[in-house]
């Protein structure tokens, strides 16, 4: 069994003068489903651009099973991005039907399964001789979807692909995805920023907040590190004291806090008369990410 | 195993429980095989890494066993073990938040042992 | 490398098979609806055939860069792979220009002093502008391709004249192309000087394209 990471070393992007992506360093190592959370502007997009071979990178180094990636044809040949379709690109895909598009797919992607690609397409209700430029945004996302799954890519990279579906077709997105990870084992990177069901199908959850990488960890590792402390005032500024909190919200006598801290320290927590309750993953990344500075500190 | 996962605890946790309840009420009798972590990550929409996790909980603690190239099956005396288990477990789970409780409620000792007295009649 | 190359081949064919289609149905058009030997049709016919060539031989490598280049791109072709096998659609496109020319002399029209090798030169110097054009377009967006719709619009207006001129007998345009063909070897070598400067300029502009 091969053991083919694709790893960025000290990853640096700039456009012109505005740097988007700060020496990032990350590895994804075969055969795991992976998240990749940031809110719009992260640099999520970025980052996977420059994972791919498709932007440049102004520093640093994206290498696969050891190789850079940069017009490298056979790491290229083993790794599929599919990224977010857009109907209004003035060169490239959006005048293509659906059925070239998909069919310019197979000459690049040695494992491409057309069968699969058929059977998705039907589920979805794909017409495949419509413009893509003239498909709704559903539409949009399963093309992304249809192109991701039949590619068979070892490592395959989905950019927002649920992001113009509702939450039956999100579903049925993640038991696709289930299914095709317990049949191929191949690696999945999916990029989002819609967090309900997806942290479930997520082994290891990468957080992006202004083109730095913040988290990097197995799902349930991470969102258990973290708890939501309400009661009153006094009690909750006790139980929390020298633990790191993220937000705060008081609303008279009552306090809520969210706190990040081990199991000894929530022993000591849970001493008090104070109610402690798990976090999920979006309630996580929105305390992560969705404060500024000045709502997070240190107690004494 | 047809329950729902919650966010209070691990999924892990969750999948392991739901099987250990499973087979306290005998949906899976002993030396019978359990559902692959395949058919359990379908199931409840997680990552198989995650179910696979909450099985191996079970087959370290002796529930469950493997059977090479086959799948996983209930061990023989998995519904006594379950059951010693849970009742070492339920002094911290159950009743020492049930009395914390009652304190907070200023629920006196003998109210509340006449509390028990009565709920176990009724069963 | 094989990937793009083969992508790019069966692009190529349908492009020259849709042409050929449309071709023959102009052709054809023109030919029953105007009477055999009629002087306006004849000379709008071979006006239609001088641009032609020149046209094809800019359009086909200028489209394959901007229809197709994006798309293989993020298909994860490589921009040496894909640069490679559009040289073969500069070089089919290329050929355009003789094989326009040939189709004039063998219609006994435009008496054109026709060569082969000088020709071909021109149609090489012209496929690789539209190379440029291509990539310039792709590398600045909205603006260039504003230019180039301004180019087309007084290029084609300078070849409708012309087309026009020919059908009142006025070959200005084959007269053009006579004087270019009869430059010789110096003409020859300038084009292809030219054509090369334009490559590596594509290539410059090409080899870190971003997707």
């Amino acid at each position: 069994m091969e053991t083919k990471i694709l790893r960025a070393e000290a990853l640096v992007k700039r456009y012109g003068k505005k740097e988007v992506l700060h020496g990032l360093d990350v590895a994804f190592e075969p055969g795991h489903i992976y998240g990749l959370i940031g809110r719009n502007g992260a640099g999520k997009t970025t980052l996977l651009g420059c994972l791919t071979g498709q932007l440049r990178t102004t520093g640093g180094m994206v290498s696969y099973g050891g190789a850079p990636v940069w017009e490298n044809a056979r790491a290229l040949g083993e790794i599929c991005f599919s990224r977010e379709l857009s109907p209004m690109l003035m060169f490239g895909q959006n005048t293509y039907k659906v059925k070239e598009y998909l069919r310019a797919a197979r000459y690049y992607y040695p494992h491409w399964d057309e069968e699969y690609a058929r059977r998705l397409m039907k589920e979805f209700g794909l017409d495949e001789k419509k413009r893509i430029c003239r498909l709704s945004k559903g539409m949009l996302s399963m093309v992304t979807i249809v192109l991701a799954l039949a590619s068979r890519a070892p490592v395959t990279i989905l950019d927002e692909p649920v992001a113009g579906l509702d939450i039956v077709a999100r579903e049925r997105f993640y038991q696709l995805l289930l299914e095709d990870y317990a049949e191929t084992g191949r690696t999945f990177i999916v990029s989002t920023h819609i967090l309900d069901e997806a942290s479930n199908v997520f082994e290891q959850v990468i957080v992006m907040d202004d083109g730095r990488i913040i988290e990097n960890a197995p799902t349930e590792e991470l969102v258990g590190q973290f708890h939501h402390i309400s009661g009153r005032a006094d009690e909750v500024d006790a139980a929390v004291a020298g633990c790191t909190v993220l937000f705060c919200e008081q609303l008279g006598r009552s306090k809520a806090v969210c706190v990040r801290c081990n199991d000894e320290a929530l022993a000591r927590i849970s001493a008090h008369d104070v109610d402690v309750a798990p976090m999920n993953l979006q309630k996580v990344f929105v305390a992560l990410t969705g404060h500024k500075e000045e709502d997070s500190h240190e107690t004494k | 195993m047809n329950g729902m996962l919650n966010e209070q605890t691990s999924i892990y946790l969750q999948i392991a429980q739901m099987m250990e309840n499973d087979i306290l009420r005998g949906i899976y009798a002993e030396e019978e095989q359990v559902p692959s972590t395949n058919e359990l990550a379908r199931q409840f929409r997680i990552n198989p890494a995650t179910a696979a996790k909450g099985v191996n909980l079970l087959v370290d603690e002796g529930v469950l066993y493997k059977k090479r190239g086959i799948g996983m099956f209930v061990s023989a005396g998995a519904v006594a073990a379950i059951r010693e288990k849970r009742k070492a477990a339920f002094y911290e789970q159950y009743v020492k938040s049930l009395v914390s409780e009652a304190a907070n409620l200023q629920i006196t000792q003998t109210e509340l042992l006449e509390m028990i007295r009565r709920a176990a009649g009724a069963q | 490398m094989k990937r793009s190359n083969a992508f790019v081949l069966r692009w190529l064919a349908i492009q020259l098979v849709s042409f050929a289609a449309v071709m023959a149905v102009m052709l054809a058009a023109v030919y029953f609806l105007l009477a055999p030997g009629d002087d306006f049709g004849g000379g709008m016919l071979s006006g239609i055939q001088s641009a032609l060539g020149p046209m094809l031989a800019l359009m086909l490598p200028m489209t394959l860069i901007t229809g197709l280049f994006p798309i293989a791109l993020s298909f994860g072709a490589t921009r040496r792979g894909f640069f490679a096998a559009a040289q073969l659609v500069k070089l089919a496109g290329a050929l355009f220009l003789p094989a326009g020319l040939w189709a004039l002399n063998a219609l006994g029209e435009g008496g054109v002093g026709f060569r082969f090798s000088l020709s071909l030169c021109t149609g090489l110097a012209v496929a690789c502008m539209g190379e440029l054009f291509g990539a310039i377009c792709l590398r600045f967006g909205q603006k260039a391709m504003w230019l180039f719709v301004l180019l087309c619009a007084v290029g084609g207006g300078v070849l409708g004249m012309s087309v026009a001129m020919a059908a009142n007998g006025n070959m200005v345009l084959a007269h053009l192309l006579q004087a270019i063909l009869r430059g010789g070897a110096g003409m020859a070598v300038a084009q292809l000087v030219l054509g090369a400067v334009c490559t590596a300029g594509s290539w410059a502009l090409l080899r870190r394209a971003e997707a």
